[in-house]
């Protein structure tokens, strides 16, 4: 498997968190580059366990996960030069604008006022906030947020974007805004995106290709409508009960 | 330097946005001082008016019956004083607890006749304790203070008659002060005024270094407890950020807003305490400076320097305690109360430092005593007072050292993942449910 083409490469990742709880129980998979790869399960399946560990936020007990060939436990530092990552629950400071937000992130990505400027620009239009964007966060309603920290994390035109439960707490029109601007945006710049999710819809209508994670085990694995045509069912929700009720029975 | 500076100006722009800090940092410690201010300068005014007032109402149980007794009540009535006349202590004892008179006082039988041959008499003097109130001793002290005026008072008529010459009775010796500071001569006729002087410039500094790091410590552990409650620290742990700049531009921006608001309390407690001591006393300000230069060329430069060197130490030991435990709780209020757990031990030891006298120590006691944190900033002053310097160096050395192990402890976790699962007050883990 070439790190050229699958820009994430997830060996055998395990995690023990204190207490001995044991998150995951060796997970591997790989993303291609250029497609948006969704990992989807119930609660407490290992979802943002795995995102974490990409991400360089948690460390692995065992195995280890390259991001554009750097392995996530030898050089995180380089991993996050090549990620953008949004948190499951993240939230932005309140007392910056949406504006002096955006510009605390592009200083990290560049030292070149031009491109900040482009990168402020390009989150102006992802957000489609407009002039609030002059205002302070501290106003902003959920779905707001929400889309202002999309347009953090993709703005920076990452190698790979991770995003953990994007459409999260928002509303049908809300998400629905924030899947377009996903699928738009990967499809315009050919981002690799590494993203997680319950919703079964969500994941049909934006990925090329999902992992069902379950009690931190990958249980099936490759594209929504293959997969729906190999277990026999209407669509990945019957996919899922069936794994799962067959694996409970 | 590019994330120091990033963090640096997001960390004062939210600072300087946020209410309550403006609220703790420059209204509270307003209103504080304010109140405190009106309180003990109107109590203070009202102290030293009472005690300014000549004269009151004394009640006077003659048992001489001679003539002296009259040249008394004469005396006491031109300073102002009103008599009541009782016949016996029991009717005196009657009047004082019925009246508002400051006292009584008693002359006994052969008063007039011991005053006539020159021998010693006495007054027996009855003061009255109403309340445990600084007015009340007041009142009591006036008593004490009519009968020695009218000592004196005696004195000279007496002596005069006799043909003395009045200025050897008011002050047959007269005793001319002078303070040997170690090896400096300094003339003053106000010993308590020098004293005072330098034991303010040995408390104070403590006391100073107390509110600052009380403050640096409360700011910069909220400001790692808000990048929890506002829910950034994932994603800060996620950019490609350097770890060290992180920790050290939030201790800089704490250190900035940290020394503008012990500008204000420190301006304000200064003034505030100069203005009592005007009110309570006529204390000769320039005495007590002359005490603090006669105290700076003693210790010297190098003293001061040591301090100044010690205390950024101690700051920086402070304040990398609070970051290091604010990682560990998950919102702005834990992360208070933990600064408070750990600047209230600290501040005693500080306070300790004030009651050790290093010149009764021998030397290795005092070189162990240096290498105690917070103590030994606090006796700097005192170790160079007695020219210890090697003290002053392990002590300036051991409070970089202490700043150093922390500083370098909390970088360490701040990279590893410890930040996100570990948990200073536990939590008992739940699946969550949406
Ligand atoms: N910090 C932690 N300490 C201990 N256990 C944890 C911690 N974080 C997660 N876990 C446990 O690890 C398991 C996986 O959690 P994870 O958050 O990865 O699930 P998830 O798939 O993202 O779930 P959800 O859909 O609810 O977000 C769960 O059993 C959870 O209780
Ligand atoms: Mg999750």
């Amino acid at each position: 498997m070439l790190s050229t083409d699958y820009p994430v490469i997830v060996k055998d990742l395990e995690k023990v968190y204190p207490g001995n709880v044991h998150a995951l129980k060796g997970i591997s998979f790989s993303v291609r580059r250029g497609e948006i790869y969704g990992l989807i399960g119930p609660n407490g399946a290992g979802k943002t366990t795995t995102l974490r560990i990409i991400a360089t936020i948690l460390e692995p007990t065992r195995g280890d996960a390259l991001v554009e060939s750097y392995s996530v436990v030898e050089e995180p530092d380089r991993v996050r030069r090549v990620i953008s990552y949004l948190p499951e629950d993240a939230g932005a400071y309140k007392y910056l604008t949406g504006l002096e937000f955006l510009y605390f992130i592009a200083g990290f990505y560049t030292d070149d006022q031009d491109r900040m400027d482009e990168m402020v620009r390009e989150a102006a239009r992802i957000s489609g906030l407009g002039d609030r964007l002059r205002d302070k966060i501290k106003t902003y309603s959920k779905g707001m947020l929400r889309r202002l920290l999309i347009a953090k994390t993709l703005m920076v035109n990452p190698r790979v974007a991770i995003l953990d439960e994007p459409t999260s707490g928002l509303d049908v029109i809300n998400a629905t805004k924030v899947r377009r601007i996903i699928k738009k945006y990967a499809e315009e710049k050919g981002v690799t995106v590494l993203l997680s999710s319950h919703n079964m819809l969500e994941v049909e209508y934006l990925c090329d290709r999902v992992g069902i994670i379950h009690e931190g085990r990958i249980i099936a694995e490759g594209p929504p409508r293959k997969l729906v045509e190999e277990y026999n069912a209407e669509n990945l929700e019957e996919v899922f009960t069936k794994l799962v009720g067959e694996e409970l029975v | 330097m590019k994330t120091f500076k990033i963090i640096l100006v997001k960390e004062l722009k939210s600072m300087i946005r946020d209410p309550k800090i403006i609220i703790a940092m420059i209204i509270v410690p307003l209103i504080l001082t304010g109140i405190m201010y009106a309180v003990m300068i109107g109590f203070m005014g009202q102290v030293a008016r009472e005690a300014e007032k000549k004269g009151g109402l004394l009640v006077l149980v003659d048992m001489d019956h001679g003539n002296w007794t009259n040249t008394v009540r004469e005396l006491l009535r031109e300073n102002g004083y009103r008599l009541i006349n009782a016949s016996s202590l029991d009717e005196a004892r009657r009047i004082l607890g019925s009246s508002n008179a400051l006292g009584a006082l008693v002359i006994p039988s052969g008063f007039s006749e011991n005053l006539s041959s020159l021998k010693p008499a006495h007054i027996s003097v009855y003061t009255v304790i109403r309340s445990i109130s600084i007015l009340s001793f007041t009142r009591s002290s006036k008593v004490l203070e009519a009968v020695s005026t009218l000592s004196r008072n005696l004195t000279l008529i007496v002596t005069t008659r006799h043909g003395l010459p009045r200025g050897f009775v008011e002050k047959p010796v007269d005793a001319r002060l002078a303070i040997l500071l170690k090896n400096k001569l300094l003339e003053t006729r106000d010993v308590e005024a020098v004293i005072g002087g330098l034991i303010t410039t040995v408390i104070i500094i403590p006391i100073l270094v107390m509110i600052l790091s009380g403050f640096i410590a409360q700011l910069s552990a909220t400001s790692m407890a808000v990048e929890k409650e506002e829910k950034m620290l994932e994603t800060l742990l996620s950019l490609p950020l350097s770890r060290t700049q992180l920790i050290a531009a939030k201790i800089t921006a704490a250190a900035i807003i940290g020394f503008l608001g012990v500008l204000v309390y420190g301006g304000l407690y200064i003034w505030f305490f100069s203005s009592l001591t005007t009110v309570g006393s006529s204390t000769n300000t320039s005495v007590v400076t002359a005490g603090i230069s006669a105290l700076y060329s003693i210790i010297g430069p190098y003293t001061i320097t040591g301090l100044f060197i010690a205390l950024i130490g101690l700051v920086l030991f402070i304040l990398g305690l609070a970051i290091l435990l604010s990682l560990f709780v998950e919102d702005v209020r834990s992360a208070q109360i933990v600064s408070g757990y750990i600047v209230f031990p600290l501040a005693i030891l500080v306070f300790i430092s004030i009651f050790i006298d290093p010149a009764s120590m021998n030397e290795s006691t005092r070189l162990l005593v240096a290498a105690i944190p917070m103590i030994n900033v606090g006796l700097i002053i005192p170790y160079g007072f007695i020219g210890d310097y090697s003290s002053i160096i392990v002590a300036v050395a051991s409070s970089l050292v202490y700043a150093g192990i922390v500083i370098w402890f909390t970088g360490r976790v701040v990279s590893t993942e410890k930040v996100f699962t570990m948990r200073l007050f536990k939590k008992k883990w739940r699946l969550r449910h949406r």
